[in-house]
C-alpha cells in the first residue's frame, strides 16, 4: 500500500496539548470513534459507553507497561545541548538492566555520530555513540558507561517524560501513566488504555468481562514511515511478556465464544506474536519487531481500542489492517476531525469492532 | 455460510449474469467484494444494489484481459482493502451468435474466444498471485462449462477454451502445492443469463436455472470447510454441502 494512502492533515487546534483532567474532566468522558468493520457504519460516543460494545465473556487485553522518565537532557563531547529519548533497551528481560540502548536524539538538528561521548547530570552519567540503527529512521545505538547505579535509578534523577511540540507545558511523570500501569519500562505511555478509570474497569470486570494483562514496553513512537510503500518500513524491537495466567485468560475467552478486546496496538503485537495460527495464545517473553499492514490476517484479536493516529504512523497502517478497509477508515477518520476529536496521547479514542 | 470479516473476493464479469449473483452471494456471506467489468452503466447498478445491502463493495471498470487493466484493478483492490482472498474469474465470452460451426469459425473469433476465456484467467491469476503468495494463502475458481467436457455440435469455439481453462486449473493448482493458495474450476449450468440467451438466440430460456441458485459450491470454497481443495471441478448446480 502506497505511503500517500495514509496522508492527511490533522488542523493544529485538533491536537491534544494537555491531558483531559487539567480541564476538569475525567479521563473516560474522551470521546470514543466507533468503527464497525462489517458494515462500515461509524458511531460517535464517549470512552466509559465502551461498555455497550462489551458482552460478558469477552476479555479486555491491556497492557501494563508503565511510563519511565525517556528523556535525558544532556550535552556532546563537541557542545550540543541535546536531548536523548531512550528507546528499546537491549537486555535480556526488558527490565533495562542492560547498558546498551537505542535512542534518537532532540533536537532534529542535532549532529550525532558514531564514538561521540554524551553526557548527563554534569557528568554523573556518561554514554557513547555505538552506531546507527540501520533501515530505522532517526535510531541510534548507544552504550552508557559503567556506573554504580542501575539506568533505571539514573533515569528517576535526570530524566522527564518524553513530551512533544504540540503540548506547551509540562506534566509528571503520573499524567503520562494508565491507571493500572504496574511494571515500568515504556518509553511512552501506551495511550489506548489512558481513558480507562479504576471505576470503569471495575464496571467491566462486573459485567462478566474478564481482563487480561500483558506486558509490552514501548520505544519512542515519532519514527515516521518514510519508505513509499508502507510495506518496506522496519520496525524496532519492543519486549513483550505474556504470562501463563493472561494466555489462559484470552484462551478459555475465546473458546467459549467471547471476544478478544485488545486496549491498544501494543497488546495486539503481543497477542499476534505470540498467538498460532488457530489465534491460540501461547505465554512467552520476547522482542518482537512484528510490522502489522493492511492484508495481514489477525489470528488472536477480535476487536481494537486505539488511539486517533497521525498519518504515516505505524500505528495507523495497524488500524487500517485491522479495519480491512482504508476507505471506511479515512471516512472516520473525516468525520472525527469535522467533530473536533482530540489526536495524541491526551486525546479521543476509536473503537474498531 | 459465513465468511471472515476482512475476507476480500475480487470476481470478473460481475455486472452481470452469473458474477453479479456471486457478487451478492459473497456480500452475503461477509465477505468485501470488488466487482469489475467493461461496461460503466451496468456495474454501477450492480454496485448500488449491494451498498443498499450494506456491502463493502469496490466497483472498477476494467477489461480482465488486458494488461494494463489488470494491473489498476488489482491495485485499487489492494490498496482498498489490503488483501485477496478470493479471486473468481467469471469474466468470459460465447463468441459469435448464433454459435459457428468449427468448419465456419474464423481465426480471429477465435483468437478473440481464447483472449478473454483462458488468456484473460491466466493473467488476472498471474497478478493476484503475488498477494496471495504474500498472504500465504488464496483460492481462485476458474469459471467452466460442460462444453469444455464433452464435445457438443456448435459449441467447439467456446467448449475449447473452457477445455483449456480446465487444464489450466490443473496446471495451476499443481505448480502452487504447498504455497497455500489453490485453484479450483467450477461449471456453473445452464444459466438463465444473458450470455445464455446469445447462445440460444430467439429460444426460450426461461427453464434454465437462476444464477442465484448456483452460488452454494463457489462460497463455500471460501469457508473453513472447502479450505483443503484444490485441483477440483465441480458441478455447481449438483453442489451439496459436505
Amino acid at each position: 500500500m502506497k505511503l500517500d494512502s495514509f496522508n492527511f492533515t490533522v488542523p493544529k487546534e485538533l491536537e491534544a496539548s494537555a491531558p483531559r483532567e487539567a480541564r476538569g474532566e475525567r479521563r473516560d468522558h474522551a470521546r470514543l470513534l466507533v468503527i464497525h468493520r462489517k458494515s462500515g457504519q461509524i458511531e460517535h460516543r464517549r470512552f466509559y459507553e465502551i461498555v455497550d460494545y462489551l458482552r460478558p465473556g469477552d476479555v479486555v487485553v491491556l497492557n501494563i507497561s508503565g511510563t519511565v522518565p525517556a528523556a535525558l537532557p544532556g550535552v556532546t563531547s563537541d557542545g550540543q545541548e541535546i536531548e536523548m529519548r531512550l528507546s528499546s533497551h537491549y537486555s535480556s528481560n526488558g527490565n533495562g538492566s542492560g547498558r546498551i540502548w537505542q535512542a534518537v536524539f532532540k533536537p532534529d538538528s542535532a549532529v550525532i555520530s558514531t564514538r561521540l561521548k554524551l553526557s548527563f547530570g554534569d557528568g554523573a552519567l556518561t554514554a557513547t555513540i555505538r552506531k546507527k540503527r540501520e533501515r530505522i529512521p532517526k535510531l541510534w545505538e548507544i552504550e552508557f558507561d559503567p556506573s554504580d547505579r542501575p539506568i533505571q535509578t539514573w533515569l528517576a534523577q535526570l530524566g522527564r517524560p518524553i513530551k512533544y511540540d504540540y503540548v506547551p507545558d509540562t506534566w509528571g511523570l503520573d499524567f503520562y501513566q494508565t491507571t493500572y500501569a504496574a511494571v515500568p519500562g515504556s518509553s511512552e505511555m501506551p495511550s489506548a488504555g489512558r481513558a480507562f478509570t479504576p471505576e470503569l474497569l471495575q464496571q467491566i470486570e462486573g459485567m462478566g468481562v474478564a481482563l487480561a494483562k500483558i506486558i509490552l514496553h514501548t520505544g519512542v513512537s515519532n519514527i515516521d514511515i518514510e519508505t513509499e510503500q508502507v510495506e518496506q518500513h522496519t520496525m524496532y524491537e519492543e519486549w513483550y511478556q505474556v504470562s501463563p495466567e493472561a494466555a489462559e485468560t484470552i484462551n478459555r475467552a475465546r473458546a467459549t465464544g467471547g471476544r478478544v478486546v485488545a486496549i491498544g496496538t501494543t497488546p495486539t503485537r503481543t497477542l499476534e506474536t505470540v498467538a498460532d495460527e488457530q489465534g491460540i495464545v501461547h505465554p512467552g517473553e520476547g522482542w518482537t519487531s512484528l510490522y502489522i499492514t493492511p492484508g495481514y490476517r489477525f489470528k488472536a484479536i477480535d476487536a481494537l481500542v486505539t488511539g486517533l493516529h497521525e498519518a504515516k504512523t505505524t500505528r495507523l497502517v495497524l488500524a487500517t489492517a485491522f479495519a480491512g478497509d482504508a476507505e471506511v477508515v479515512l471516512k472516520a477518520y473525516n468525520e472525527a476531525i469535522q467533530q473536533g476529536y482530540l489526536w495524541h496521547e491526551f486525546g479521543d479514542l476509536s473503537l474498531i469492532l | 455460510m459465513r465468511l471472515d470479516t476482512n475476507t476480500v473476493v475480487l470476481i470478473t464479469g460481475s455486472s452481470k449474469g452469473l458474477g453479479r449473483a456471486l457478487a451478492h452471494a459473497y456480500a452475503d456471506a461477509g465477505a468485501r467484494v470488488v466487482i469489475n467489468a467493461r461496461g460503466e452503466a451496468a456495474l454501477e447498478a450492480t454496485r448500488k444494489e449491494l451498498q443498499a445491502k450494506g456491502a463493502q463493495v469496490l466497483a472498477i471498470v476494467a477489461d480482465a484481459t488486458k494488461p494494463t487493466d489488470i494491473e489498476h484493478l488489482i491495485k485499487q483492490a489492494i490498496e482498498r482493502f489490503g488483501r485477496i482472498d478470493v479471486l473468481i474469474n467469471s469474466a468470459g465470452i460465447l463468441g459469435p451468435s448464433p454459435r459457428p460451426n468449427l468448419a465456419d469459425f474464423v481465426a480471429s473469433d477465435l483468437a478473440e474466444l481464447f483472449r478473454a476465456n483462458t488468456i484473460g484467467p491466466i493473467l488476472m491469476t498471474q497478478a493476484v498471485l503475488p498477494h496471495m503468495l504474500r498472504q500465504k494463502s488464496g483460492l481462485i475458481i476458474n469459471v467452466t462449462s460442460d462444453a469444455g467436457q464433452t464435445g457438443y455440435p456448435g459449441w467447439g469455439g467456446y467448449g475449447a477454451t473452457k477445455a483449456a481453462l480446465e487444464l489450466v486449473t490443473e496446471s495451476w493448482s499443481a505448480e502452487l502445492e504447498g504455497t497455500g493458495v489453490r485453484v479450483n474450476a467450477i461449471n456453473p449450468g445452464d444459466l438463465k443469463t444473458e450470455m445464455h440467451q446469445l447462445a440460444f438466440p430467439g429460444e426460450d430460456i426461461s427453464d434454465r436455472l437462476d444464477p442465484f441458485t448456483v452460488t452454494d459450491v463457489f462460497v463455500w470454497l471460501a469457508t473453513p470447510a472447502g479450505a483443503s481443495v484444490t485441483g477440483q471441478r465441480y458441478d455447481a448446480p449438483n453442489f451439496e454441502q459436505p
